[in-house]
């Protein structure tokens, strides 16, 4: 097996291989890191999308309403009956003068609709909010049947059409970034391996003569796969740098209003990098299998 | 030492590159292979340092069998022999040290070790001035001394030359030649395939002749 000499021979030997063919290394590093930045960069998009999604998911609520004439007991029960369900996370009751008042900040310029009304038009409410694993369509739907049979809920809303809407949206995006990530990486792959090829065959005549002179194909092979983690440890950071360089051009100089937009977590960045080496290291296997035989 | 049975090698269905190859070399021979182009020299030398496989017969090195030797072991077989080719196969955009020192880099020996040898294998080829020039500013004739001492520095048991001198002129030829009978001196078998008939009638060693892939004499 190696000793430390061996690996102190390999890295030399990598050092010089790189320096004698700098070119072949900056193309298969550029292109390592390229196509990792756009894997990133899509990447970036399907996790805050689906930040928002669950964001957004958090927001809904099933609104109840309630008859006129309640008494307090009743409501109380009532309030205490909903809770208890499991589909619940909490719920909130908002009284008829906290509805109209709600109204009238929202209506801000136009309070003046509101002053020809001599008695409060609106119902008391209660506002669930869904545990987070209830909070998809087919739960809140079930849900919102069940409280329609409650006594004393006069109506049930939850914005069923644009609620499904905003759920097949995203789930088609998710859908589309998942195809074009997938995409992305078979093309990064084969783009790989074929560089890698080029630079395999541009030194066919050393291996040649290595395997001639009586060395091992691991020995042959060692430096190609380091100068492979090496070239796919670079262009992954590379590419990382510059995705961060981008996000932060991005985000300083357009307005986002209340959205935020993260960029990759550590865990991700970190997936990244061992994309990067793996793809390098993979594109070598690969390549060098053809070009060296005994 | 080395011996041949009823080799045969085929590499398409229906033609012969070699037709029943029997042959016996002992340790310390220097034996010539002759023949024209084509007639299967390199080919039997390729069937010894198994770069290519027999398609029926047995090769026997010190007695055992290394036709159906297994592809992991086949390295460790190279080690110990040393081949010169007529095109060289060196390095051009490395130095002669570098070049040499290859066959030992391999077998990972120390630094001080390799460069005691490959001075000592450069002194025998009468190089060791030129260690730091780069190989491709050399004349053939040092080109194929280069590929002698690399084929050599590791004290092989074989020494295997295809038309080593095929693109040399007559004086550097008769430097080969000079070195390869030094070499055989020290006791190292050489088996020298040629298709030059005057360097076996100049050398005076034995000689096997091949036409059409047999062995004609």
């Amino acid at each position: 097996m190696f000793g430390l000499w061996h690996i102190g021979y390999f890295f030399l030997k990598v050092l010089r291989n790189i320096r004698q063919n700098l070119m072949i290394h900056l193309i298969t590093t550029g292109s390592i890191a390229f196509s990792l930045l756009i894997l990133g960069a899509v990447l970036c998009v399907l996790l805050n999308v689906d930040d928002l999604v669950k964001k957004w998911r958090r927001e809904v609520s099933i609104v109840l309403f309630l008859e006129d004439n309640l008494s307090t007991s009743k409501i109380e029960n009532l309030k205490t009956e909903i809770s208890e369900m499991l589909e619940v996370d909490n719920i909130l009751y908002i009284p008829k003068e906290e509805a109209l008042k709600k109204l009238k900040t929202q209506l801000k310029n136009q309070q003046g609709i509101l002053e020809g009304l001599e008695t409060n038009p609106l119902p008391a409410s209660f506002e669930i909010r869904l545990k987070p694993r209830f909070q998809n369509i087919q739960s809140i739907r079930t849900l919102a049947q069940r409280l329609k049979g409650f006594r004393g809920i006069d109506e049930v809303q939850y914005g069923e059409a644009w609620i499904e809407r905003l759920m097949t949206g995203f789930s088609l995006i998710k859908l589309v970034t998942l195809a074009i990530f997938g995409l992305l990486f078979v093309s990064t792959v084969f783009i790989i391996s074929n560089i890698i090829k080029l630079t395999i065959y541009a030194r066919r005549e050393e291996l040649e003569i290595m395997r001639l002179v009586g060395a091992t194909n691991l020995f042959i092979k060692c430096p190609f796969y380091i100068e492979a983690l090496l070239q796919g440890l670079v262009g992954a950071v590379l590419a990382v740098a510059t995705l961060f360089g981008i996000y932060c051009l991005f985000v300083s100089k357009v307005q986002m209003g209340s959205l935020s937009i993260s960029f990759l977590p550590s865990d991700v960045i970190l997936g990244i990098i061992g994309a990067g080496i793996g793809l390098g290291l993979f594109g070598s296997l690969v390549s060098l299998r053809r070009f060296i035989r005994t | 030492m080395l011996q041949m049975f009823h080799v045969y090698k085929s590499y398409e269905p229906g033609h012969m590159a070699l037709h029943d190859i029997s042959l016996s070399i002992d340790k310390g021979d220097f034996l010539f292979i002759t023949g024209p182009s084509g007639a299967g020299k390199t080919t039997l030398l390729k069937l010894i340092t198994l770069e290519e496989r027999v398609t029926k017969g047995q090769i026997l090195i010190d007695g055992a069998s290394i036709s159906n030797m297994h592809p992991s072991k086949i390295p460790y077989l190279r080690r110990r022999m040393g081949v010169v080719f007529q095109d060289f196969k060196l390095l051009l955009d490395r130095t002669v040290f570098e070049n040499v020192a290859l066959a030992l880099e391999v077998l990972g020996h120390t630094k001080s070790y390799i460069r005691k040898k490959v001075m000592h294998a450069l002194t025998e080829v009468n190089l060791s001035h030129k260690f730091k020039t780069l190989t491709k500013s050399l004349s053939y004739g040092e080109q194929q001394k280069v590929a002698i001492a690399r084929a050599m520095v590791n004290d092989p048991f074989l020494l295997l030359a295809d038309e080593p001198c095929v693109y040399l002129d007559p004086h550097s030829t008769h430097e080969i030649i000079a070195i390869f009978k030094q070499i055989n001196a020290w006791g190292i078998t050489i088996l020298f395939a040629t298709h030059n008939g005057g360097l076996v009638d100049t050398v005076g060693k034995r000689s096997v002749r091949l036409d059409n892939g047999r062995i004609i004499n």
